[in-house]
This record gives C-alpha cells, sequence and structure tokens, in this order.
C-alpha cells in the first residue's frame, strides 16, 4: 500500500478540472484517512462532477471542508450531495456559493446536515465573499 | 537559574523566550531580499544558504518575479536548508520546469518544509504529474496549494495518483 499519510489540505481551485478528473480524485481518495480540506471552486464538473464527489462523501468521514463554489452546481447536484450528507458524519464546512442549487437544492440540504454541518454551510449568490 | 539585570533576577527562560522574539527573522516573512540571489562563478542562480536558514516562512513577492531559473535556485537551496517549513509563491512565473525541480527536491529531501502554495504559476500538467509523483515519496508535506494553474483532468488524475 503506498497511501500518502501526510497530506491534509489540497486546493486545486481554478483549473478546469471536469468530471474526469472529479472521478480521479474521488479514486484516489478512497483510502486516503489525512486529507481535512478539498477546495475545488471554479472549475468546471457540475452536477455531474458533484455526483461522483457524493459517492466519495458516503464513505469518507475524515475530510472536514469541502468548497465548490462557482462550479454550474444545480439542484440536482444538490440533492445528490443531501443523499450522501445524509450518511455523512465528517463533513463541518461546505461552500456552495456562485452556484444556482436554488431554494429546493437547498432545502434538500438543510433536511440532511447535521447540526455541525449546518453551522458551516455557505451558499449565498454573491459571487465572491 | 537566573541571572541578574539591574539588580533584578531574571530567569532564564525569559532571557530564551526574548533572544527568540528579537532574531532578525522572528515574526517575519522571509523575501526575495534575504534569499539575495546572485549568480555564481558557473553562472547558476543560488541563494543565500545562511540568510534562509533564518527563516521558518518565506514569501515571494509578485513583483520580483521569481520565474523558473529562480525556481530551480530555490529548488536546490531546498536541498540543504533544514530550516523552511512554508513557502508562498503566488503569481510568479513558476511554470512547469520550475515547478518540476521543486517537486523533484521535495521528493527526494523531505527535510522540514509543510507547507507550499503555487498558486497561477502556470505549472500545468507536466507540474502537476511532479508534484504527483512527490506525494507517493512526501508523507511530510501537510498542505498543498495547486490553484490557477491549467493541470486539467490530467494534472488531476496524476495528483490522485499519488494519493492512493
Amino acid at each position: 500500500m503506498k497511501v500518502n499519510r501526510g497530506l491534509q489540505k489540497l486546493d486545486l481551485s481554478f483549473n478546469d478540472i471536469t468530471e474526469v478528473g472529479i472521478a480521479s480524485l474521488v479514486a484516489g481518495l478512497r483510502n486516503n484517512v489525512n486529507l481535512k480540506m478539498l477546495a475545488l471552486d471554479t472549475n468546471n464538473f457540475g452536477d455531474k462532477g458533484v455526483e461522483i464527489l457524493a459517492t466519495l462523501l458516503r464513505e469518507n468521514d475524515v475530510i472536514e471542508t469541502l468548497t465548490l463554489y462557482n462550479n454550474d452546481i444545480g439542484p440536482a447536484g444538490a440533492a445528490s450531495l443531501a443523499s450522501a450528507l445524509a450518511v455523512n458524519r465528517g463533513l463541518k464546512e461546505l461552500v456552495l456559493y456562485h452556484n444556482h442549487i436554488g431554494d429546493e437544492g437547498a432545502l434538500s440540504i438543510a433536511k440532511v446536515g447535521t447540526a455541525a454541518l449546518l453551522d458551516g454551510v455557505h451558499c449565498s449568490r454573491a459571487p465572491f465573499p | 537559574m537566573a541571572f541578574r539585570i539591574d539588580g533584578r533576577r531574571v530567569p532564564i527562560i525569559i532571557l530564551l523566550c526574548l533572544s527568540y522574539l528579537l532574531q532578525p527573522s522572528a515574526g517575519r516573512f522571509c523575501t526575495d531580499e534575504t534569499a539575495n540571489m546572485r549568480r555564481n562563478s558557473d553562472g547558476e542562480l543560488v541563494m543565500d544558504h545562511a540568510a534562509l536558514m533564518m527563516c521558518p516562512q518565506i514569501k515571494w513577492p509578485m513583483s520580483k518575479n521569481l520565474g523558473p531559473e529562480g525556481a530551480k535556485a530555490l529548488a536546490n537551496e531546498l536541498k540543504i536548508n533544514t530550516r523552511t517549513n512554508w513557502i508562498w509563491l503566488y503569481n510568479n512565473a513558476v511554470e512547469q520546469e520550475g515547478a518540476e525541480a521543486i517537486a523533484l527536491t521535495l521528493k527526494d529531501y523531505d527535510h522540514t518544509l509543510r507547507v507550499i502554495s503555487l498558486y497561477g504559476n502556470d505549472i500545468r500538467v507536466r507540474g502537476a504529474k511532479a508534484f504527483g509523483e512527490m506525494l507517493k515519496h512526501n508523507h511530510r508535506m501537510r498542505e498543498l496549494f495547486l490553484g490557477a494553474n491549467s493541470i486539467g483532468d490530467e494534472g488531476a488524475t496524476a495528483l490522485a495518483d499519488g494519493l492512493f
């Protein structure tokens, strides 16, 4: 086994990553127990990429911060996140602003998130904080 | 044990703290001025090793463009540097070659560096691949910031391979 044992934060924002890159990242992180923060802001993976990320969140309780702003995520992406968050117990901060998840998507997450997570969900419409 | 200053007893631990706080680099980032890059007799860019050994943190200003050649000098410095733990190279045109040199050093020599940012340095797929390879061997690196580098899916895949 060659699992990286050190890395805790990885920031790959603004890198034109699509769902293909997300799939590799999810595969790479499947056995990782150290990474606490993953930043993927302003990439290009949309709902499909989020659906793949959601499969990781179902299994991984180590990641505490996931930032996904400006990724063209709609209500469908929010719904897949919500279904993963129903079983995830690790995530404490989720950044979703400058997407278009709408009220429906926000509600679906609000229904399932733990109290600890909901304190750290950022999904306003403002493009930048 | 204590020393006397002005007739008062001063515990040695206080003196040690003071000497730490008053050292030239305390609480400040070292910059290009500390590194004082120049060419050696072989025409290679080198950094001031003695000065950088006083530096836990290096922040290179974007106005003093480090560039690929400077990044190679930094990579060489990191081979022997046992002090620096944090490097910030935001927007410094390090490019593929420079990123590769830094990643290669970090792969083979992981003395103290824990955090590195190469935001906006056009390191592309080649740079990302070098960092992915680095992650397979370096288990001390804690934080890696590689945003805005056009690494794309191929680069993300290479980094993911390193995280396996």
